[in-house]
């Protein structure tokens, strides 16, 4: 049981501040924010356990390695859900804008109007480079060391599958 | 040690299943579904688990603990190659640098959008969203026909709200 209140338990104080300081200043960079966060709140929380509450803390060094699986699984989940939380996705901009026009409905044009390059992408790219993804040198965007590894993985991974550029 | 040792690779195991049955079941399979060879890898990876697991024989309180304790790691590690898939799949970003991928010498910010028009994008999800019947077209006007789609957005944007204090990140 050990493993199990050490890598839930951390999780959750690791998340209850991350919801802190998101509501007190979100970060720029958030991803990398909390790929900071979180594992320091492990390594913290892990020797607090020792000394508060010894009995739930992990006894053995395999056992906080198990811990740490355990709560890196539950980070990764939840850093894999995060661009729905940090970027508006298309399609549920779309479903809020027919939601709120209710039983009337969005003409076709203004309902095409209403998502332009703006909105849908600009900002996207804008992301690309604050995130260190791409860079933007006399006028023209590239990708960075970091950008190449990252979509190179996504389009081996794709390859694989039989499958082409998605979006 | 070895047991201890050999504990921590069962949720991993379970992963490489997962991952090896839905690659194989999206390349062989007649019918392409995402979906589908996502739901087959995932089935495959808990069966691989709960074989592990019961070889692996741990008993009592503590054996139950470890048990869930692997089974969360291996959902939530199954969840995320979900996403992984997802991010490929309708990824704006992962889109934007494929075409940048493609570009070694870089392109202007009106090339990219060229290759990645914004019509495309919004063609792309509105056709899923009338495919999967959650909006229709009716006569001009287009409607929510469904509200799946609508209770998901609307549960997303209570999460946004709660963590980020907004629902738009233009607002």
């Amino acid at each position: 049981m050990r493993v199990l209140a050490c890598g839930s338990i951390l999780f959750c104080v690791a998340f209850a501040i991350h919801l802190v300081w998101w509501r007190v200043s979100l970060p720029r960079r958030q991803p990398r924010a909390l790929l900071v966060l979180f594992p320091a709140v492990f390594a913290a929380g892990l020797a607090a356990m020792r000394v508060a509450v010894p009995d739930w803390a992990p006894a053995t060094a395999w056992e906080a390695l198990h811990a740490l699986f355990m709560f890196g699984a539950l980070t990764l989940a939840y850093i894999g859900t995060y661009p729905a939380l940090e970027a508006d996705s298309p399609t549920m901009a779309m479903v809020m804008m027919l939601d709120a026009a209710g039983d009337q409905g969005v003409e076709r044009s203004a309902f095409e109007a209403a998502f332009d390059a703006s909105t849908l992408l600009v900002p996207r790219i804008r992301d690309l480079v604050r995130d260190g993804m791409a860079d933007e040198d006399d006028g023209r965007l590239r990708l960075t060391m970091k950008g190449r590894v990252f979509v190179g993985i996504l389009i081996t991974h794709r390859r694989l599958m039989g499958m082409g550029k998605g979006g | 040690m070895q047991e201890q040792a050999l504990r921590l690779v069962l949720p991993l195991a379970a992963l490489a299943a997962d991952v090896a049955v839905q690659m194989a079941w999206h390349r062989l399979a007649r019918r392409k579904s995402l979906f589908r060879s996502m739901g087959a890898g995932f089935a495959a990876g808990l069966g691989v688990l709960a074989w592990l697991e019961a070889a692996a024989g741990a008993t009592g309180l503590d054996g139950l603990g470890l048990a869930v304790a692997d089974l969360v790691i291996y959902t939530c590690l199954g969840y995320f190659y979900y996403n992984f898939i997802s991010l490929g799949e309708t990824g704006r970003r992962v889109r934007l640098m494929w075409e940048l991928h493609e570009a070694p010498r870089g392109l202007t910010m009106e090339e990219l959008l060229a290759r990645y028009p914004a019509g495309e994008v919004f063609s792309q999800r509105l056709g899923r969203l009338l495919r999967k019947g959650q909006v229709r077209l009716h006569g001009d006007r287009y409607r929510i026909a469904n509200p799946t789609m609508l209770l998901l957005t609307r549960a997303i944007l209570g999460m946004k709200r709660v963590v980020m204090g907004k629902g738009s990140e233009f607002q």
